[in-house]
């Protein structure tokens, strides 16, 4: 549930900052693309602190 | 001449096929977890963060899976 | 006009919709702009049960309880034992009065949902879980604030990790604590009644359906049927699942604002 939630979280907020930077720079998904690859990764890491080792 | 036409998004024909694998392996990841902990049960409380770790970094593939359908939805 | 008023006539209203969980109003009868609906009913007595059965049953306590006393003190012990201090840990005693009080409520007002001739839970309407989720986050939140003052923004948001990664971090943080948190109480437990209550709908009414289409299909019906009451104790499941479930994860929330170490 918490790893889920941080995992979504994650891809959720920093695909949304991409989107906000398609927006502003007129790029077609680029930004949200790598966004979400951001987030995914955050979202790993800190599942790996919480609740791993 | 059309003898066949599919109408519609193709991303969710890929998201099918990309999570085949997150799918095998989020099950793999929690086999491995109940068959370590039926062989050893004091052993859980150590494997544990071990699951989450797999079970995180195999998760986001299938969830990167949805976001790049729907961002680059052709 | 509802599914259920409607079911005694002919024509029945196949596919439920989302207008049957509107009901007609009470007071004057059969309105649809005015506030006291069945829900509301439902609402003012469910909690007029749970304060009238815990002030009788807990008037004269004996030594040897009667049966109103043992479970009024066995519902209360449960919610004590094996939620808040399982939870929370010894300090979890604090907020058993709340949690018991939370649990019974939820308890109570889902279990609307399959007593006979009320059939509806006020909380599949989701106004009443936002309230209820609400008063968790609310709560969560100024406990922290009062455990470890300024501190607690830190306590929540700041992850163990280098400095460097922390503004990735730190937004990912705020939303999954603060954001999703509540969304998630309050949908969970909407879901769950809206879903039981569709469900129930769809099975009764689907009968009537069937059986007016065609007379060969009445085995189907009574199937249908069948299935409704077999469906109604899985709902009686749910029920005391999603009020256990919401009453564990606000006392979870509430472990983690008041606990000494990162959550």
């Amino acid at each position: 549930m918490v790893a889920i939630s941080y995992l979504i979280g994650g891809m959720v907020v920093w695909g949304g900052i991409g989107w906000l930077v398609d927006q502003w720079l007129g790029t077609e998904g680029i930004g949200m693309g790598i966004g979400a690859v951001i987030g995914g990764a955050a979202g790993v890491y800190l599942v790996v602190r919480r609740l791993g080792a | 001449m059309n003898i066949a036409e599919v109408v519609g998004s193709t991303a969710a024909i890929g998201y099918g096929l990309a999570a085949i694998g997150p799918g095998i392996g989020v099950g793999l990841v929690f086999a491995a977890y109940i068959q370590s902990t039926a062989r050893q049960p004091e052993a859980a409380r150590i494997t544990q963060p071990f699951m989450w770790i797999g079970f995180a970094v195999v998760e986001v593939l299938a969830l990167l899976g949805i976001a790049f359908g729907f961002i680059w939805a052709g | 006009m509802t599914g259920q008023t409607i079911v005694l006539a002919a024509d029945v209203p196949f596919p439920p919709t989302v207008e049957d969980f509107y009901l007609p109003s009470i007071a004057p009868w059969g309105g649809h702009d005015v506030w006291f609906t069945k829900v509301t009913l439902l609402l003012w007595l469910s909690v007029a049960i749970l304060i009238l059965y815990f002030l009788l049953s807990y008037r004269k306590p004996q030594l040897v309880p009667t049966k109103k006393q043992w479970l009024a003190e066995s519902i209360y012990g449960f919610v004590r034992n094996n939620i808040a201090v399982e939870m929370i840990g010894r300090e979890g005693v604090r907020f058993a009065p709340y949690l018991t009080t939370l649990f019974c409520f939820i308890f109570m007002m889902n279990l609307w949902g399959i007593i006979p001739f009320a059939q509806i839970s006020p909380n599949a309407h989701i106004a009443f879980p936002i309230i209820l989720a609400v008063i968790s986050w609310v709560m969560f939140i100024y406990l922290g604030f009062r455990k470890h003052g300024a501190g607690y923004i830190k306590h929540a948001l700041v992850p163990p990790a280098p400095w460097f990664i922390l503004p990735i971090l730190v937004p990912i943080e705020f939303f999954s604590n603060f954001i999703v948190r509540p969304f998630s109480l309050a949908v969970r437990l909407f879901a769950n009644m809206f879903a039981g209550h569709m469900l129930l709908l769809v099975f009764t009414l689907g009968g009537f359906a069937m059986i007016n289409a065609n007379a060969l299909l009445t085995p189907v019906s009574i199937l249908s049927w069948v299935m409704t009451i077999a469906l109604t104790f899985l709902d009686f499941a749910v029920i005391a699942l999603q009020a256990y479930v919401f009453t564990v994860l606000t006392a979870s929330y509430i472990q983690g604002s008041v606990s000494e170490e990162a959550h």
